[in-house]
């Protein structure tokens, strides 16, 4: 079921309806019952994994959070006759017990995904090697179908798992209401990735149908569609256009297609939240926040802190501080600080668990060499900055830049949107030597075009409906950045909900007539979303 | 209860302000019949006129010339085929017009790939045009119900809004001005573009498209229920395959599987399957420089040598001659004598 598809609209009307016409203790079952349908109308064979994450995490964690309870019990009614060693004994016993539940739990779902996601790339490097020493080539006979949203749900639940291994909150006792969590259709197939603790507050609290998130939920819903229809599937066969012939273009003309997709991504997966959240707002769920005005971000770091927060709070959480927080990373940090002071003391360690943070992101996104490339470029930018730190306040404070000013502020943003797009090209093209091809094209080729067919070849000048379909992409992309100045002082929509209502259904329903013509036609030729498949 | 009554209230708006908008752009368009492939107004005046019709996709369209047949054959033809034109509207379209005309003679045009035209986009375009091709509401709205997939009515939608922003001078002010069509009774002129292949273009193409019977369903059984309703009409009906170009039919493999299909078909239903790839003298009346607009389109100079080239084959049959030997008896025969194989 295509989130663009009629049968999409109709599919989220009836789970409106259903949801808010049954008692409300039974409205999580619906979202369940919803989800389900909704994970099955892409096939049985598919869901079959998500049922398999979902039961191994519930059958884990149920596992691990008895003998947690079991231990407290045991402690309890034993207080006074078990010695301090007795009890540290038994505490240790039961720790490598629940570690063992959770190691072998993990293994097997982050196995599934690596064999569905990094099988082929795998073998690729082991064919590679075999090559250079001349001997036969494994054949790749395995065809894999990945599931369904699987890089999302599988950290999501493995996130639970390792939550629940560590105390942060309880197991969860109901089996459905785990299968929610993982199946819930409006964050399985691209995010965001959420915490149990939040997501299910959300989830399973009673909601009344209330006019405020009707009306709030479907104006994001029918943006998230403008953005998606009407910017990115218009800007998608441009783009591909760039990254196939960036080699025949001027340097001027790639660049602007190198722009083009970076507004292309944003729309598209930014598109994708404000579709989900809008349809959670309606039922009265409060999604994660994926997107913070990422194009507005001073540095790379802060950037990677508002595009994809969630992905990015995940990183942070499981494996950043988990690599900081190791044993030997703290002996790294005394060696480095007794030797070299208290700045590179603290940065070493970091920059090591930034390293395998970057390389695991980038492998996350696809498995080639260029997304790894990707993920080490942008990991890169970020430890520098936290290596020159100290430089960057020194060179300030005698450059007299006051941080607050307007225009340095303007700099900053410039430069790292413009930073962030070269790096975002650089896997999108094909091999890691075409994304580098394409970087050279931009800073060789100094032919300057003079007519519109030679600046953007990519669009089609000569068809009245495709330079109308390409202003409107270009409008809409402008009241996006208009929206995301205003944004940063009060929401939009407050300032939309002071209209008319019957302005406002105006308003929604010239964008949906937009959205119902020009942006079905774009999506013809565009495809599915862009981060379904990671 | 507020709440209900805002929602509602708020759905009324949408739906007046929807519809409106909507009617605004598609209504001129379906009614004004300007664009070249709505005819239903013209085909109603020759009521009565049309004994000769050819039944096809844009294949027949651009290679049938109905004055030429007039002429000929002293016929009154109409070339009733459109871009992608689905089986389910051929149907309709024909029985429409047995409705209204003694038919004498049918020609249902046929490609290689004319049957595996599902639902989805392409579809969905032919069958926008098919919709405003029909003059009335209700026969739209039941042919919309009837035969276009729920999931496709957003693309027939984003069709006609599209179709009716961009033309929308032509919609308001030049009503029923589709006359170039008209006169040409359905035909549609494509100009001439040069497709020969290099020779490193013909070795790299060579047999990689497999042509196989992957029909879609519905449209076989569609074709068959045409070629019963001739029959029962005891219309006469040949089964035409239009010339594509040499570069074409290199890149097919297995086409001599096409060739049987057509004569199973036609010998099961009694009428004539007509190949017109398979003419002999195809090398020195079609040639790819000048005979066609693309791959397997007909130029207006490769049509008129068609047309003509039917008309002598027709008049042979009707006269009772054998025209076996005009024709290669294979695909495999003809490609040993193609261009590209030398």
């Amino acid at each position: 079921m295509a989130i663009t598809s009629l049968s999409f609209i109709l599919f989220i009307i009836a789970v409106f309806i259903a949801y808010f016409a049954v008692p409300k203790r039974f409205q999580w079952i619906v979202l369940l019952v919803t989800s389900t349908v909704f994970y099955l109308s892409y096939g049985i064979k598919s869901a079959l994994y998500i049922f398999v994450t979902a039961s191994t995490i519930y059958g884990a964690t149920r596992w691990m959070q008895s003998i947690t309870d079991n231990q407290k019990k045991y402690l309890k009614e034993n207080k006074a006759t078990l010695s301090k060693e007795e009890k540290s004994a038994y505490k240790d016993k039961n720790k490598k017990a629940r570690k063992r539940i959770m190691v072998l739990t993990l293994l097997l779902n982050v196995g599934i995904l690596c064999v569905f996601k990094y099988f082929h790339f795998a073998l690729e490097q082991v064919n590679a090697v075999i090559g250079l020493f001349g001997g036969n080539q494994i054949s790749d006979v395995y065809k894999f179908i990945v599931p369904l949203g699987i890089s999302f749900y599988t950290f999501q639940s493995v996130g639970y798992l390792v939550d629940v291994y560590f105390e942060y909150y309880s197991a969860e006792k109901n089996y459905f209401k785990v299968l929610l969590f993982v199946t819930f259709f409006p964050q399985m197939t691209q995010g965001p990735i959420s915490d149990f603790e939040k997501l299910s507050k959300e989830l399973f609290t009673e909601y009344t149908l209330d006019y405020k998130n009707y009306s709030w939920g479907l104006q994001r819903m029918v943006w998230g569609f403008a953005k998606k229809m009407l910017i990115a599937d218009t800007l998608a066969p441009m783009v591909k256009d760039v990254f196939t012939n960036y080699s025949q273009y001027t340097g001027i003309t790639t660049l602007i297609g190198a722009f083009l997709y970076s507004i292309q991504i944003y729309a598209d997966f930014s598109g994708y939240m404000d579709i989900m959240c809008g349809i959670c707002e309606v039922m009265g769920i409060k999604l994660t926040e994926n997107f913070d005005r990422p194009y507005f971000s001073k540095s790379i770091a802060e950037y990677w802190r508002r595009w994809h927060i969630s992905l990015g709070d995940w990183f942070k959480k499981y494996i950043y501080y988990t690599i900081g927080m190791s044993n030997w990373s703290r002996k790294l940090a005394t060696k480095t600080k007794d030797k070299f002071g208290k700045h590179l003391g603290n940065t070493v360690p970091a920059t090591v668990a930034l390293i395998v943070v970057w390389t695991a992101t980038g492998l996350w996104h696809g498995a080639t060499w260029a997304y790894i490339a990707w993920g080490l470029v942008n990991g890169l930018f970020i430890i520098f900055s936290l290596w020159m730190e100290p430089v960057y306040a020194g060179a300030k404070s005698k450059l007299k830049i006051n941080d607050n000013n307007w225009a340095w502020q303007a700099f900053q943003i410039l430069r790292t949107f413009i930073l962030v797009t070269f790096i975002k090209v650089l896997p999108e093209v094909g091999t890691l030597s075409d994304g580098i091809g394409l970087w050279r094209q931009v800073f060789t080729n100094h032919v300057i075009p003079h007519t519109k067919m030679e600046l953007m070849p990519y669009v089609n000048w000569k068809h009245n409906v495709d330079i109308l379909a390409f202003l409107l992409a270009m409008f809409f992309t402008f009241l996006q950045f208009c929206a995301s100045v205003i944004q940063n002082k009060q929401p939009v929509r407050a300032y939309f909900n002071k209209l008319p209502q019957v302005v406002r259904v105006f308003i929604i329903a010239v964008l949906v007539v937009l959205i119902a013509s020009f942006g079905v036609q774009a999506t013809w030729d565009a495809g599915g979303f862009m981060y379904a498949n990671y | 209860m507020r709440t209900i009554k805002q929602i509602l209230l708020s759905l009324l708006y949408f739906v007046v302000f929807f519809a409106t908008i909507s009617a605004m752009v598609i209504i001129p368009y379906y009614n004004n019949e300007s664009m070249g492939y709505q005819d239903a107004s013209y085909r109603k005046s020759l009521a009565g006129k049309i004994d000769y019709i050819i039944l096809g996709a844009s294949q027949g369209q651009a290679g049938f010339i109905p004055k030429t047949l007039d002429e000929e054959l002293g016929c009154y033809s109409y070339n009733l085929s459109i871009v992608l034109m689905p089986m389910h509207a051929r149907k309709m379209e024909l029985e429409q017009e047995l409705s209204r005309n003694d038919v004498k003679t049918v020609v249902v045009e046929v490609s290689y790939d004319f049957l595996q035209l599902e639902a989805g986009h392409d579809a969905a375009v032919a069958d926008e045009r098919v919709l405003t091709r029909i003059d009335n509401w209700s026969g739209r709205f039941e042919y919309l119900t009837k035969h276009i997939r729920f999931d496709d009515w957003l693309n027939v939608y984003a069709h006609s809004f599209v179709t009716g922003i961009i033309n929308m001078k032509t919609m308001y002010y030049n009503r029923g001005l589709n006359n170039e069509m008209n006169d040409s009774k359905g035909h549609l002129y494509r100009y001439k573009a040069d497709i020969t292949l290099t020779a490193e273009e013909a070795a790299a193409i060579h047999e990689t498209k497999p042509y196989e019977r992957n029909f879609y369903k519905d449209n076989y059984e569609v074709l068959k229920e045409i070629l019963d309703i001739c029959n029962e009409h005891g219309i006469t009906t040949y089964i035409v395959c239009v010339p594509v170009s040499d570069a074409y039919v290199w890149e097919y493999s297995n086409l001599d599987d096409f060739l049987q299909w057509g004569q199973e078909l036609a010998a099961e239903k009694n009428c004539l399957f007509l190949d017109f790839n398979l003419l002999k003298t195809r090398y020195e009346d079609f040639t790819d420089k000048e005979s066609f607009s693309d791959k397997d389109h007909m130029s207006e100079e490769g049509a008129i040598v068609f047309t003509q080239r039917y008309i002598e084959v027709v008049k042979k049959i009707e006269a009772g001659e054998d025209v076996s030997g005009m024709f290669y008896s294979s695909y495999i025969d003809m490609i040993a004598d193609s261009p590209y194989a030398k």
